[in-house]
């Protein structure tokens, strides 16, 4: 899917200006994201916020939240029960003792999100396509209370060692790891109760943390992350049981990458998109591309409406495969 | 690729987890091994749930990495000792002050100062868990002295072998 590219204006003109952002990335966010200026001026100028998920596997929430204290850090609750905002901290957050002893993971609250959508239980068999440094993985397993059996996939070999790491850490031991692209789970005679897409993607709504992104980020990446991700999403509903979940997400703004993708799905396969408590509606319709009604189901969050990265979750429940 | 132990391999490790009091702990578990190019061998405890995807060339991690097999000799994993830490009662400790706490965190030795408790029947060379005052394992060590010497100022009297930080320090070198 080619990235869409709109009109530009002397509105898009002035704010590229003013931000340094690239014209037609402006154009397209005007049209995307509520409250344009005030998003821009957001991840142009702001620190983004830090979370961490306390790992119930390791500690209980007040035990933990009590340790923090009595090392002065300020937490604040957030709308999961265990993730928590750090307002206040005197020390870095990833070298104390109590994260070295993997009592909590950093996590952004959109990351762990996605996670809750999947509806987890506890004797679940859990595939993550694209797993790594392995955040939502260990959330998984403490949902599960390391019960059932979650496949992990990670492609890139270089990344396997610190998601190998961060599981040990935590405590996690009902996970496998396997080295593969994700497409290539159809190959293998598996199917699962529920699929965990994160999908590589474009990465623009973590612009905040990562301000080299905004000049970085390309047409051509748009549109090759959009590739992907249609044949990654084609693999989790092909390997999901009948009247299994996928949760699909991508910290991406682009609808290429989000909307289209769900959309193009709906099409293709005999599936439901169920409505998500969190974030506010996805896109109905970008450039001359008018989406299905169930589009509005998906969520998309926003680093100045939330407090999160910008980020698309996509609930998914297969009722049939192939139309 | 991951394989089951030879009688062996399986024998050594085995006498590994009833030295430190943690046998029951192998219930519904499963042992296998890892064998790197590099001809070092993983050790990995994984739930018998798990066993139909352990056994695939892509596998590369699975359960818990509970150490390495290296010429007839276990040489268990700091995960290894948590397992310890957490279910046995068969082992010998120290208890650092704050102070002690951060250094070991770094890598570096303990001195006798920052110790406050050891266990009765330390000896010279006895292998020992580190613990905070919380008796949360920080790390495992080799003592230099025995209980009644160990606590000796100005002196690094244990000799740190593994400590959390190593989660830190190796996660980003290649596998």
């Amino acid at each position: 899917m080619s990235c869409i590219l709109l009109p530009k204006s002397e509105e898009s003109y002035q704010l590229a200006t003013k931000y340094n952002f690239k014209e037609w990335m402006i154009a397209r966010y005007l049209t995307i994201v509520p409250e344009t200026e005030k998003f821009l001026d957001y991840v142009n100028n702001r620190a983004s916020n830090q979370y961490i998920r306390i790992n119930s596997l390791k500690i209980d929430i007040d035990t933990l939240k009590q340790k923090l204290l009595e090392k002065n850090f300020k937490l604040e609750k957030t709308l999961l029960s265990e993730v928590f905002l750090i307002k206040e901290s005197k020390f870095p957050i990833g070298a104390t003792m109590e994260y070295l002893s993997g009592y909590y993971y950093i996590q952004d609250l959109s990351s762990c999100l996605a996670v809750e959508c999947l509806d987890i239980e506890e004797h679940d068999l859990v595939l993550d396509m694209a797993a790594s440094p392995g955040g939502k993985t260990s959330f998984m397993a403490q949902k599960m209370n390391n019960r059932g059996m979650i496949l992990a996939l990670e492609s890139e070999r270089k990344r396997l060692r610190k998601m190998m790491f961060n599981l040990s850490r935590c405590g996690v031991i009902n996970t496998v790891l396997w080295n593969i692209n994700g497409e290539k789970i159809i190959n293998y005679n598996f199917k699962f109760d529920k699929v965990l897409l994160d999908a590589p993607c474009s990465c623009d709504g973590i612009m905040q943390k990562d301000p080299t992104r905004k000049h970085t980020y390309t047409k051509e990446m748009i549109r090759y992350c959009s590739i992907r991700q249609s044949q990654l999403i084609e693999s989790a509903l092909k390997v999901l049981k009948p009247n299994g979940l996928l949760v699909y997400s991508t910290c991406s703004l682009a609808p290429e990458e989000n909307e289209f993708v769900i959309d193009s799905m709906i099409d293709k396969y005999d599936i439901t998109v169920e409505s998500i408590n969190y974030g506010v509606d996805s896109l109905l319709k970008f450039g001359d591309k008018i989406m299905n009604k169930s589009i509005k189901f998906t969520k998309r969050l926003y680093p100045h409406i939330h407090n999160t990265a910008g980020f698309f979750i996509a609930k998914i429940r297969l009722n049939n495969i192939n139309k | 690729m991951f394989r089951i132990l030879t009688r062996q391999e399986k024998t050594i490790v085995l006498r590994e987890f009833n030295k430190w009091g943690i046998f029951n702990y192998l219930h519904d578990k499963v042992l296998a091994v890892k064998e790197c190019e590099n001809s070092i061998k993983y050790l990995f405890l994984i739930p018998s749930v798990l066993e139909n995807f352990i056994f695939y060339p892509s596998t590369c991690y699975g359960g818990l990495s509970i150490g390495k097999l290296h010429k007839k000799k276990f040489l268990p994993s700091i995960t290894f000792f948590n397992i310890v830490a957490k279910y046995s009662n068969n082992f010998l400790y120290i208890i650092v002050n704050s102070n002690g706490e951060k250094l070991i965190l770094y890598g570096r030795d303990v001195f006798g100062n920052s110790i406050e408790y050891a266990s009765p029947g330390i000896d010279e060379n006895s292998i020992i868990l580190i613990l905070n005052k919380s008796k949360e394992l920080l790390g495992v060590g080799r003592a230099k002295y025995s209980t009644t010497k160990i606590k000796e100022n100005g002196k690094v009297t244990i000799n740190t072998l593994l400590d959390l930080g190593t989660y830190l320090r190796l996660e980003n070198d290649p596998i």
